[in-house]
């Protein structure tokens, strides 16, 4: 049987008997990968989530996972890349799984290290509530060196002083690891981001980059530009990079990493797709038209614009998805739902209003667009420019009330130039890229995501604001007051649902 | 020339408007030259209004009324858009009396014109469309080419030129949509006609003048801001550091310059001379 046949073979008989088994809600806790397991990961890997199905392609065929450095423990924490990237989530990792995995293990797991697997090593570790952000919003802890350090690692001095207003999880005024330490650190709270469609997530779509009115950032390694679209905070500009900073960081892996551990990380993680392919409401994403899946996105341009195409983003693959006129009033009305759902993300236009990052370069404040001015590469949904904006998830006064987050005071330097619409003194969850430039005007500025395959790794935003699919809708129309009406919102959450 | 209300006012007849002295090929995607037969430049500080009208994605209005004639101005033509609750210096040319009709946004728009944000504070004011249907976005006529598709290249024959980067004012920022487009260009001329180095000449107006009562004049280290950040540029482009010489001007202007309206605009640049070594081409 040729490679093909075999793929179609193997997708078509993982369709079916997921799709039979797949139901919108109670579905069972997904396969969990243990790093170290022997075993394969097959060319076709499909999981259920609450939408429907998610989907990642390994190119070159199913390939053995022992002794793989994607899946076997580096460090000393028993801890592999797999651990916080799990096939079924994704590639991330949802919360869903985070406590199943709880539950199964009663905390056992090398997930709730202390490292940051809770929230913070100080913490009692056998205690249920010392690992609370991670068990309820999904976040794992992110310690920043302060002063800042940038994209090479380099101490940068910062325009601004940072005060710990309230501390809920104690680890920013801890003697070991809170900002007095002896080694300070800004211990951040943020969601493990899908380590899939690399392609998407390195491509330079213009080698300019308007943020900062400068060409993109150049790796100081291999000396090529690059795209600043891996983290949060934008720390790794390489894949390479951000590999070494988890390694060290996440698996506690300490010393030179293996060139060769390396080369296996990255040739993985090149080599994966990851998509939604199937929704419980609507069907198939690849049939009747529909272009949505793995294949279309593992295939086309990546850091393609969507205005340079004339092409409205997703419409290649849903404005088409229709159903047969026997299928069933449900299907046909969430096919519907979706195609309007396009629609909405590129030509419902708002006021865009006080966002560092955009409206402070000369587009102007406010600006009338939509959606698909920042989530504008063509099947990812990521920005084809380094995508730091300051949304307000993270910046008071715009960002949801987070009990549960650290609140600091970020105050500029008087010679600084100031936050564009926050002036001088912030009240910000997390600093966001300002923690690696070290400048005023990048506070709260996260870098946007991949949004393909989102359904399987709720919840959302860096810090897990956003509960489900819906509630990322309701924080934008809050935000920018869009004033969404209720099938425009619905439309958009389903549209999310099956990307 | 006159002062009208701290404003500048000048009424000029097709002024063209020499860019520089050197007898290189200057390449520049803003024109200088006056635009308009009777145009009339205006200079003025303002308080900017948005109109939220809506023909699509980047269609808003952005407004200003001109206090010295009470007229309202459309500044949709500027480069860098307002901020509202900032004051902006508008400086443009307004059109012949016969063609000042208020279009598609409710003001007479403002041909040429550059607007800088100021820090300084204003009262915000978002108007309703009032019936105007704005004006639909359109790609700038020289953008970059996205990296997927084929570069251009720079035909030959591959001289020695100069490209002239505008900014606005107070600022280092380079332009999006404007300056990239100039940036890339020196940087591939450079490398195919082997230049033995780019010169950065950076400028800023430490002339200065009042405008609408404020007086305005950039600071010297703003011509060498302006330098650095045109180097850093062409650095992360891919040409040699070592292969760049700053050269940042630190007089004042002449008085005598203060005759062409323009003047303040055209200090607020960065020179790039591409030195093209003739002899090394292939």
């Amino acid at each position: 049987m040729s490679k093909m046949h075999w793929n179609i073979w193997s997708w078509s008989l993982a369709f079916v008997s997921a799709a039979v088994l797949a139901q919108p809600s109670n579905f069972p806790p997904n396969e969990w990968w243990q790093p170290g397991a022997d075993k394969e990961f097959p060319a076709f890997y499909t999981a259920v989530n609450a939408q429907g199905i998610v989907a990642t392609r390994l190119d070159g065929g199913a390939q053995s996972v022992k002794d793989h450095p994607f899946f076997k423990p580096l460090g000393r924490n028993g801890r592999a890349c797999v651990t916080c990237h799990q096939p079924a989530d994704g590639m991330s990792l949802s919360v869903k799984t985070i406590q199943a995995r709880w539950e199964a293990t009663q905390g056992k797991d090398p997930l709730f290290a202390g490292i940051d697997g809770s929230n913070c090593p100080s913490l009692d570790q056998s205690k249920k509530e010392s690992h609370s952000l991670l068990l309820e919003k999904g976040l794992i802890r992110i310690a920043r060196p302060w002063p800042p350090q940038d994209f090479n690692g380099k101490k940068v001095k910062p325009e601004f002083s940072i005060e710990v207003v309230r501390d809920p999880a104690g680890c920013n005024l801890d003697k070991s690891h809170g900002l007095k330490s002896p080694a300070p650190y800004v211990s951040v709270y943020r969601r493990p981001r899908a380590a899939t469609n690399t392609r998407y997530l390195t491509a330079i779509g213009f080698d300019f980059e308007p943020k900062t009115g400068l060409p993109v950032l150049v790796d100081a390694v291999s000396g090529k530009p690059t795209s600043g679209n891996l983290l949060s905070d934008s720390r790794a500009l390489t894949l390479d990079a951000q590999a070494r900073d988890a390694m060290r960081w996440h698996l506690e892996a300490f010393g030179t990493p293996d060139g060769k551990w390396l080369d296996g990380i990255l040739s993985f993680e090149q080599k994966l797709t990851t998509a939604q392919v199937y929704s419980h409401r609507g069907g198939d994403l690849t049939s009747d038209g529909g272009r949505g899946g793995i294949e279309l996105l593992r295939q086309a341009i990546a850091g393609e614009l969507q205005s340079t195409a004339r092409k409205q983003i997703w419409s290649e693959e849903f404005l088409n998805w229709k159903s047969n006129e026997a299928a069933p009033e449900d299907e046909k009305k969430f096919r519907e739902s979706v195609r309007r759902g396009v629609d909405v993300f590129s030509k419902k236009t708002f006021l865009i209003t006080d966002s560092g990052g955009l409206n402070n370069i000369p587009l102007g404040n406010p600006l009338r667009d939509g959606c698909a001015i920042c989530h504008n590469m063509q099947r990812s949904g990521m920005d084809v420019a380094p995508g730091q904006i300051d949304l307000g998830t993270t910046n008071l006064p715009y960002a949801d009330p987070a009990p549960h987050l650290p609140l600091f005071k970020l105050t500029c330097q008087p010679t600084a130039k100031p936050h564009p619409y926050l002036g001088k003194v912030i009240y910000t969850h997390d600093p966001g890229f300002a923690l690696t430039t070290g400048q005023c005007r990048d506070i709260g500025k996260i870098t946007m995501q991949n949004m393909r395959g989102l359904a399987s790794r709720a919840p959302y935003f860096s810090n897990g604001s956003a509960a489900n699919l819906r509630a990322i809708v309701e924080f934008y129309n809050r935000r920018y007051r869009i004033g969404y009406t209720e099938q425009e919102m619905q439309d958009l959450t389903n549209l999310l649902s099956v990307l | 020339m006159i002062f009208k209300f701290s404003h500048w006012r000048v009424g000029v007849m097709l002024l063209g408007v020499s860019l520089t002295n050197t007898n290189a090929q200057t390449v520049t995607n803003s024109s200088d030259a006056t635009p308009l037969a009777q145009a009339e430049m205006l200079r003025f500080v303002a308080c900017p209004l948005y109109r939220d009208t809506d023909s699509g994605r980047k269609s808003g209005c952005w407004l200003v009324t001109d206090m010295a004639s009470g007229l309202r101005l459309d500044l949709q033509q500027s480069f860098t858009k307002p901020q509202l609750g900032k004051e902006v210096l508008v400086e443009g040319w307004l059109p012949a009396t016969a063609n000042r009709v208020a279009r598609d946004c409710g003001g007479v728009v403002l041909e040429k014109v550059r607007v800088s944000v100021l820090a300084t504070s204003c009262t915000p004011v978002i108007l309703p469309d009032e019936g105007f249907a704005g004006r639909r976005f359109e790609l700038p006529g020289s953008v970059m080419t996205p990296n997927h598709l084929p570069q251009p290249q720079p035909a030959k024959p591959w001289v020695t030129r100069d490209f002239q980067i505008d900014f606005d004012f107070g600022s280092d920022y380079l332009r999006y949509q404007h300056a990239e487009v100039l940036l890339q260009e020196a940087v591939r001329l450079a490398i195919l006609g082997h230049a033995k180095v780019i010169v950065i000449q950076g400028s800023a107006d430490t002339v200065g003048a009042k405008v609408s009562g404020k007086l305005l004049r950039e600071p010297v280290a703003l011509s060498k801001a302006r330098a650095l950040s045109a180097q850093e540029a062409l650095v992360r482009l891919g040409w040699p550091l070592e292969k760049t010489v700053i050269q940042a001007s630190t007089k004042l202007g002449k008085r005598s310059d203060l005759q062409d309206p323009w003047h303040h605009v055209k200090l607020r640049r960065v020179t790039l001379h591409v030195d093209i070594n003739a002899s090394a081409q292939p």
